[in-house]
């Protein structure tokens, strides 16, 4: 099948000091994403993740065009989106979509939930009446399961729950049918207990909707739960990738297994000799400034000599499951 | 440590300060419908200097019978460069320069001695406002200093003569020494000065001191919210450590910035203070003028004023990066 | 979809609507503060407006003794030329009162474009126009004033351009900087993300949300605006024929009224001044703590 998003070589990265008229020694450069590669199929959930710090979030802005990279492509339909002009801009926008993390800071407060959620119908709908648009927004926010919607039309954000925000921003993303939704870890601020049936609402509405998502988490469980496919992070490269079920069952890169390890295990007796190491180097300093070698390398059990000079390339393990790692060859 | 590079970028910046404040100088009279300095300088300084000698001296100086202004522009600059800011023409025939030296002392003691003693007591104030933050005194006193603040300076000013200078007469009512006397030593002198100094400067103590108080007395609060005060009272501080040495330590340094932001409120003050007191400094001598359409007067006191109080407000910035450890130094 | 559930939705949506102006009104009056703030300035606005018909006599003609103090038929007592200070007083608000609003209506409009554009554009224009701001802070206002006044024609039109040109930088600072903050908010990016362009989340998003400190920042620049003015007039710039505060205390200092004892002449425009000042710090002030509380929730 086709992808809806390939992304070739992508690299962005960061000055760490700031000011326009300064440029000295001072000034750290922090490779955010380095040079990525993958794809995203239609009707697909892919999950990313990696700890925080990791770039995952800027991935998923990339993506959605917020920032702009320093070099690399994404191609939707075959164009590079960031060559991208107004008009073909806007046809972009109402396809590819983002659900932010914080639910209480992604609405306006002085707007209702309906001038909220009807705000893409009016750009990319002019014609349409407020009346349609009216019950199409109804529609959306029964769909992400705020029942009565009529109730919340008029209410202001402060007047909802952080759940109740989060669905709302959801049906907003969702109101012009796009092909892509990047959630950058969407439930992480919510209650634990209201997790579950906003992560199963997102499941459904792929199968309904005929939409991909790219599903961005610090979390492997939930990553497990919701991803056909997952894309393992780790300071701006992505060090595994593969099929959800392949990457859980056989982890390959020591980073994978040392996120599979650190999930509490339910007993946590019978788990024990499934702790396979220990990490002794601890977690160092997060910023990824470009160096030779594989970034992994200060943290990794297994490092070699030749992991602290050259950076390995990817590796296939299976047919839809690939890992960068010397380990394998 | 402040750094080298630092303070260069801070002076390169007060530099194009004051350049701007030399220029919008040029600028104003020229502007201006009718340009009343050359129009008054060409009637003889509204008839006050009778020397033709003098006005084409002066037109030559400045270029002013020719029209290109950037030649006009580069005269002016030389001319000030070499202290010449024209002749006075009420003071005629004292130059602007020497006019305004003269008086400038008397100024710069109201203005610096008002600003210490209000910024002094004011941060006093401040400091017992808020500890005692949400009492009624605290209400009561806070009201009184934004009433106070809102208020004209001279309007004070004219409270106090009416209060201690015409019903009682325990202060005079103007100048800055009794006319015609002669002092047997320096200390009579001193004397006599603070005695006529007195009323001018309290004037503008009590009008600034509200301004830095309330200032003080809400950046104390802020403070005093923070998680390093409950645990200093936590920790069976004494009251007095945990209010000096923790709140108001941390709240006072914020506020001296203030101190430099507020040198403007400072300068009004002053001017309209020395005309009520008619106390002889740069600001009667703004009224005076005024009054004569003295417009080289004007524009030389604005210049003057205006250089002093930005390279005051560079002072108190440097001032302020030695004293406080957390100013982050880029 | 049917068409009752939507009419029923709408009547729902209006008496939310309804109920949240009262809350809002509520609010207001729930503080002590903001009550006190609301009810000086309703005072002074009822004296500027109906002003000629309250005042007692015409504050031009001589209707009593020269320099008398306050007695029942002069509540405030009467000038150097008889004529009666309370109606000075009365019909003075209106002038002052004017001054201050059409000056920060005026100095709000310059700050608000020029702490946009600066916001808006970052980059070389933010860097040019804070470069300019911070120089006419530092720049003491004061001479400025003076010296404009002196050069310009002496009406009231002109002191309320020369403080109107004067007054904004202070709004301009605080409005670029509500734009930066403001810019990196989520609802922002939702928007950017939905396909709206940058003119319309200004004005839509980011310039709305930043309403009540723009007000509260008109309040100061009033405040501000009716004490220059009286500071201009007292050293004589200015239309000092007009009645207002600042021309009444021009003309008492220029009759020496300190010196005579005519204290009755002087308090009223002074404790004006400084009571408006204090009402309208505490609605500001009010204001803020408002803000303040529903950004908490």
């Amino acid at each position: 099948m086709e992808s809806i998003i390939e992304v070739r070589d992508l690299v962005k990265s960061f000055r760490a000091s700031r000011g326009i008229f300064r440029k000295n020694q001072y000034t750290q450069v922090v490779e955010a994403v380095a040079k990525v590669s993958f794809s995203i199929k239609p009707k697909e959930i892919i999950s990313v993740v990696g700890e925080s710090g990791s770039g995952k979030t800027t991935l998923g802005r990339l993506i959605v065009r917020l920032l702009e990279p320093n070099s690399g492509k994404i191609l939707f339909k075959g164009q590079d989106i960031f060559t991208l002009k107004t008009n073909d801009m806007l046809n972009f926008r109402r396809n590819v979509q983002m659900i932010l993390q914080d639910p209480y800071d992604s609405l306006n407060p002085l707007y209702s939930i309906e001038t909220s959620v009807v705000q893409p119908l009016n750009i990319f709908m002019k014609n349409m009446s407020r009346k349609t648009k009216r019950e199409i927004v109804i529609k959306n926010l029964e769909k992400v399961g705020l029942n009565p919607a009529e109730q919340f039309l008029q209410k202001r954000p402060g007047e909802l729950s952080g759940g109740q925000r989060q669905r709302v921003s959801i049906a907003r993303a969702m109101i012009m049918d796009p092909k892509l939704v990047v959630a950058d870890e969407p439930v992480s601020m919510l209650d634990a207990s209201l997790r579950a049936e906003i992560l199963n609402k997102m499941k459904k509405l792929k199968d309904t909707n005929d939409v991909s998502f790219m599903f961005i988490t610090h979390d492997i469980a939930t990553a497990k739960f919701m991803g056909d496919r997952i894309l393992i992070f780790y300071k701006g490269a992505i060090v595994e990738q593969g099929n959800t079920s392949a990457v859980i069952n056989n982890p390959s890169h020591p980073y994978t297994r040392l996120l599979i390890d650190s999930v509490p295990p339910i007993n946590p007796e019978k788990a024990r000799d499934y702790l396979s190491f220990k990490e002794e180097a601890g977690i160092e300093d997060q910023i990824s400034t470009s160096s030779a070698g594989c970034r992994f390398a200060n943290r990794c059990p297994f490092v070699m000599e030749r992991c602290r000079t050259n950076a390995p390339n990817e590796v296939d393990i299976s047919s839809d499951h690939r890992v960068s790692c010397f380990l394998y060859g | 440590m402040i750094t080298r590079r630092y303070l260069i970028r801070r002076l390169i910046n007060v530099l194009i300060i004051a350049y701007g404040a030399i220029t919008i100088n040029f600028i104003l009279p020229r502007i201006i419908p009718g340009n009343p300095v050359m129009t008054n300088l060409f009637a003889g300084g509204g008839g006050q200097i009778g020397n033709p000698v003098v006005i084409a001296r002066l037109t030559q100086e400045f270029g002013l019978n020719n029209p290109n202004l950037f030649y006009q522009y580069s005269l002016y600059l030389t001319q000030l460069i070499h202290g010449n800011l024209g002749i006075s023409f009420y003071y005629y025939p004292q130059t602007v320069y020497s006019v305004i030296m003269e008086r400038l002392p008397w100024t710069l003691l109201l203005a610096g001695s008002g600003t210490l003693i209000a910024a002094g007591s004011g941060i006093l104030v401040g400091i017992y406002l808020a500890w005692k933050k949400g009492t009624i005194r605290d209400s009561f006193f806070s009201s009184v200093g934004m009433m106070i603040s809102s208020i004209p300076y001279f309007w004070i000013g004219m409270i106090f003569l009416i209060l201690f200078a015409v019903d009682i007469t325990i202060f005079p009512v103007a100048h800055a020494v009794t006319p015609g006397v002669t002092y047997h030593n320096i200390f009579s002198y001193m004397g006599d000065i603070l005695y006529h100094a007195f009323l001018p400067i309290t004037t503008l103590a009590v009008a600034l001191l509200p301004i830095y108080a309330l200032q003080m007395r809400n950046t104390m609060v802020t403070v005093m919210h923070e998680d390093f005060m409950k645990t200093a009272i936590a920790k069976g501080l004494p009251d007095s450590v945990v209010k000096m040495r923790y709140a108001a330590r941390n709240a006072v340094l914020p506020v001296t910035t203030h101190v430099g932001l507020s040198l403007g409120y400072v300068v009004a003050g002053a001017l309209m203070i020395e005309y009520l007191f008619a106390y002889p400094g740069v600001g009667y001598t703004l009224f005076i003028a005024i009054q004569n359409e003295d417009y080289p007067l004007m524009q030389g006191i604005f210049l003057i004023i205006s250089l002093m109080v930005i390279a005051a407000n560079f002072l108190v910035d440097i001032l302020y990066t030695y004293l406080d450890p957390r100013v982050n130094l880029r | 979809m049917n068409n009752g559930r939507v009419d029923i939705a709408l009547q729902e949506n209006n008496a939310i609507i309804a109920s949240r102006a009262k809350r809002v009104t509520v609010a207001l009056f729930k503080s002590k503060r903001t009550t006190f703030g609301v009810a000086v300035l309703a005072f002074f606005l009822i004296l500027a407006i109906l002003g000629r018909f309250i005042a007692p006599y015409n504050p031009l003609i001589q209707s009593g003794p020269l320099w008398s103090p306050p007695s029942e038929s002069h509540l405030f007592g009467t000038n150097y030329l008889g004529q009666d200070v309370l109606s000075w007083f009365i019909i003075g608000t209106a002038t002052s009162l004017w001054v201050g609003v059409s000056v920060a209506f005026f100095s709000a409009l310059i700050g608000v474009s020029v702490g946009l554009t600066a916001g808006y554009f970052g980059k070389y224009t933010d860097e040019v126009l804070m470069r300019f701001v911070d120089m006419l802070l530092v720049i003491p206002a004061f001479p400025l004033l003076v010296i404009l006044s002196a050069y310009l024609p002496p009406t009231t039109n002109s002191t309320i351009l020369i403080l109107s040109v004067l007054s904004w930088p202070f709004m301009s600072r605080v409005v670029r900087s509500q734009v930066l903050s403001l810019k990196e908010r989520g609802f922002v990016t939702a928007s950017k993300l939905a396909g709206e362009s940058r003119l319309k989340i200004m004005f839509k998003d980011i310039l709305p949300n930043m309403l009540p400190i723009i007000f509260i920042n008109i309040i100061y620049l009033v405040i501000g605006a009716i004490v220059a003015q009286a500071g201009l007039a007292f050293f004589g710039l200015g239309n000092i024929n007009s009645i207002n505060w600042g021309t009444m205390l021009y003309w008492a200092q220029i009759e020496d009224a300190a010196i005579q004892n005519a204290w009755w002449w002087i308090i009223p425009p002074g404790l004006a001044i400084g009571i408006l000042g204090l009402g309208l710090n505490m609605l500001a002030n009010g204001i803020s703590d408002m803000i303040l509380l529903n950004q908490g929730r």
